[in-house]
């Protein structure tokens, strides 16, 4: 039987990795639907009046024009204001056009600053960070395997190139890299997030697939390969990589989870997406100043979903390695 | 009087049962020896003995030693019995010692754990242990880690630390088979001195019939957990009852038996080695080795470990580059040849059927790969049907083509490692040690597989081997070599009739038979 197959079967044995599944899988899809455009894709509209609460039963329209309208200072005093009837058709331009009549009836995480959807903003949010997630740990994982693969198999100067590539990225302090290639390449975007993370970050999946390649090379079944005729690309990727594929998938998906919590520091710090974009990173970096004013929805939001998220892929992560585990075969 | 006495042991691991209902006994000063092939349950019977199961074994029956059943005695009880009352002695020796302390501190745990010596006492004890078990120079190999070691002085370590407290029954759980054969004859010698001297009993666990009849008195042989046939070593060996006893007597290789090779005539050099020499990193694995092959016949080659034997097979094809002398194929210099026209004829096997197949291919997908990078076959569908032929040409359905390596056993791993060799029709196939892992009666099915493909396609051989009865067997010619020299070299029948070097007398000499 296909050793997939097995690894397969002992995942689904595993509920909490079943259930872990089950949440990735819906956050993708997630992502997925938002960037078809099915949902959330009106994210950046003002949907209601700056800082609205959440609600998850608004209350009609209509309910709220009317308590506007009672609100209407009353005739104090017996004595007749002159100018009412001037502030009431100020009033009524003001709100009865533009934000009555635009006023969401469920806001179930509120609004921000700008009267936009936080419940949008967090899903938008959601495919900006798994598309950063798992770009650039696609990215760090596809260098870091090629060059453990050449150091580990070719050895010799092969291997002591890369590895004093691997030491001086590693000597200097991660974030201060990040911010440094991050102010080379000048433009913010996710593209821009993208590369900074996959350049910076494929040091540990390089030792780890170096450190295989090693162990594999001078196999019996490699030597093996060798004799029939095989050329070193064909031992090193038809055959040697098929035996290190599962270090390098357990390290894609931990990539992806640390690379969702890179995008929200650096978005945080300022460096991560344009301010035409929204990622959770972006959200927590407006929070600060609303928790002041005691508006919690919008860093509430953007935490749960990406503390689910992240839990969600860790444990999944652990159950992939538990499942695909060699040793256990 | 008995010793040791197992009534109707049964031990299960969840749907494996790997021991069915055993019962054997082992007299005061006897030597029993449990003989059996892989998975045929021995160690597990061994390890029973002395409560060392793994906690998912669940065991039954009864072990009587010394009138006490073992098996209801508490953890606490049972551990003070080890060593003083029964101790082990395992395989591996240098997996058994412990690699991070000293020799002298390994040997002298059970003497503080169970007598409770000063630092002083136990010192002297071990000197003593260590002198009564034959290691050179005793007071610094006290201080000694096992990896300063070889394996025959880390084998006489683990000795000494198992008749440091001096049991009345010894356990050897295959003691020399992962040892020369030279080493191998000292250790058995020391074990059966020590216990004549000692007089204690032996339970020897053994896969190799023939140290069956040097060390023990009587003899159970063992099969898929159960006994096949019990009684004394003259009884079993001269009169075997049993078909499987029977077939395990005749499986053996031996070197006393007759040559029934039909020699080939003069056929043209094939293959000519001139001073092939080898050397890593300054140290010099091979020194400069010289040697003819004809067509269609083999040359053996025999040494000990680290004899240099292995990397003049890698050097044969190709996968080592010499670092001096020269090779010819055919009269041709056989590293100016094109690569994949060398490989094409020169194929190898190796050791290992577990290590030698990539575990991710499928029996198909490693059949058919060299014959994709050769060109043979027009298409995938040819080459499938190419490798069919093959897989029923080493005796295996066509059914494997879809499984992976992980399914077969070790017998039928090498018989697919021998169709890849075979994919290529070489002229000349090295056999690496080909049959050394493999058990008894399948090694003579894979040795007879051998001979037949000879036949049939008039191919050579270089075959590698530390075991100088299945060279024998397999050899027109044979080529000593010791320490990267080739100390002897000749025909079979010279070498085995009349052996010049010193080296190869004692090699000879220490052939159990």
């Amino acid at each position: 039987m296909n050793l997939w197959l097995l690894a397969g079967r002992r995942l689904l044995r595993d509920w909490v990795g079943v259930a872990s599944a089950v949440v990735v899988l819906s956050f993708i899809a997630l992502a997925g639907a938002s960037a078809l455009g099915w949902i959330a894709r009106d994210w950046s509209e003002e949907v209601a009046v700056s800082y609205a609460a959440p609600s998850f039963l608004a209350r009609e329209v209509r309910e709220v024009e009317r308590e506007a309208a009672s609100s209407v200072p009353q005739d104090d005093y017996g004595i007749a204001d002159p100018l009412a009837a001037e502030l009431a058709e100020i009033r009524s331009r003001l709100t009865d056009g533009a934000v009555a009549g635009a006023k969401a009836s469920v806001l179930a995480f509120g609004a921000d600053k700008w009267g936009r959807d936080v419940l949008k903003k967090a899903i938008k949010g959601t495919q900006t960070s798994l598309l950063v997630g798992f770009a650039a740990a696609g990215l760090a994982t596809l260098l870091g395997t090629l060059f453990g693969a050449l150091a580990g198999y070719y050895g010799r100067w092969v291997d002591d190139f890369f590895n004093w590539l691997y030491s001086v990225f590693t000597s200097i302090p991660y974030l201060l890299l990040v911010l440094a290639v991050a102010a080379v390449l000048g433009q913010k975007g996710i593209l821009t997030v993208v590369l900074i993370l996959g350049l910076t970050g494929w040091t540990g999946i390089f030792r780890l697939v170096r450190a295989e390649y090693l162990k594999h090379r001078v196999r019996e079944y490699v030597l093996a390969a060798d004799a029939v005729g095989a050329s070193d690309l064909r031992r090193m990727f038809a055959h040697i990589l098929p035996n290190v594929s599962h270090v390098v998938l357990v390290q894609l998906s931990l990539h992806v989870v640390l690379f969702i919590k890179s995008e929200v520091i650096l978005s945080f710090l300022g460096f991560g997406v344009g301010v035409d974009t929204v990622s959770w990173g972006s959200m927590l970096a407006e929070a600060p100043s609303e928790l002041i004013l005691g508006m919690w929805w919008q860093i509430a939001a953007a935490t749960s979903a990406m503390a689910l998220a992240v839990t969600a892929f860790s444990l999944f992560t652990d159950a992939a390695r538990d499942a695909l585990d060699p040793r256990l075969q | 009087m008995i010793i040791l006495s197992v009534r109707d042991l049964r031990v299960d691991f969840k749907a494996l049962q790997a021991v069915q209902g055993v019962s054997f006994d082992v007299p005061e000063h006897g030597t029993v020896a449990l003989v059996g092939e892989s998975g045929s349950g021995k160690s597990v019977t061994a390890l029973s003995i002395l409560g060392l199961l793994p906690s998912n074994a669940r065991a039954s029956g009864q072990i009587l030693f010394d009138g006490k059943d073992l098996r209801k005695l508490s953890p606490r009880e049972l551990r003070a019995l080890r060593g003083a009352g029964i101790s082990m002695v395992f395989q591996e020796p240098m997996t058994s010692l412990n690699p991070v302390f000293s020799i002298g501190f390994q040997i002298g745990e059970a003497l503080r754990e169970h007598l409770g010596l000063s630092r002083r006492e136990v010192r002297a004890r071990v000197l003593e242990l260590l002198m009564e078990v034959g290691l050179s120079d005793p007071e610094a190999k006290l201080e000694r880690y096992p990896f300063q070691l070889s394996g025959g002085e880390q084998q006489r370590a683990m000795i000494a630390m198992a008749i440091a407290c001096e049991p009345k029954l010894l356990i050897a759980d295959e003691p020399t088979s992962a040892l020369d054969v030279t080493v191998q004859k000292q250790i058995l010698d020391l074990i059966a001195a020590l216990q004549a001297r000692r007089r204690m009993a032996m339970l020897f666990i053994t896969h190799d019939l023939t140290l069956v009849s040097q060390i023990a008195e009587r003899v159970v042989v063992m099969r898929q957990g159960g006994i096949r046939e019990q009684g004394t070593v003259k009884q079993v060996f001269e009169e075997p009852r049993d078909d499987y006893t029977r077939m395990l007597l005749d499986a053996r290789p031996r070197i006393d038996a007759i040559q029934t090779r039909q020699r080939q005539g003069n056929a043209p050099v094939m293959l000519e080695a001139r001073g092939l020499a080898k050397s890593f990193d300054g140290v010099a694995a091979v020194k400069g080795a010289s040697f003819r092959l004809a067509r269609g016949r083999t040359l053996g080659l025999v040494g000990e470990s680290g004899s240099g034997k292995t990397t003049l097979g890698l050097m044969v094809t190709r996968l080592h580059e010499p670092s001096g002398g020269e090779l010819r194929f055919h009269g041709e210099d056989a590293h100016a040849m094109p690569r994949l026209a060398f490989k094409r004829r020169v194929q190898i096997v190796f050791q290992n059927p577990y290590a030698s197949l990539n575990p991710r291919f499928s029996i198909g997908a490693t059949l058919t790969e060299p014959m994709r990078l050769h060109g043979i076959g027009a298409d995938q569908a040819e080459r499938r049907a190419l490798a069919v032929e093959l897989l029923s040409k080493v005796g295996l359905p066509a059914g494997a083509l879809f499984r992976y390596p992980h399914e077969f056993s070790g017998g039928q791993r090498q018989r697919i490692a021998i169709a890849r060799a075979l994919s290529l029709e070489p002229e000349l196939l090295v056999c690496d040690e080909a049959v050394s892992a493999l058990d008894v009666s399948i090694q003579a099915q894979l040795l007879d597989l051998l001979q037949r493909l000879q036949a049939e396609t008039a191919m050579s051989y270089l075959f590698i081997s530390h075991d100088l009865a299945v060279v024998k067997r397999m050899a027109d010619d044979v080529m000593v070599m010791k320490d990267g020299e080739v100390v002897e070299s000749g025909t079979a029948e010279e070498i085995y009739a009349d052996p010049k070097h010193p080296y190869t007398r004692t090699l000879l000499a220490s052939v159990p038979r």
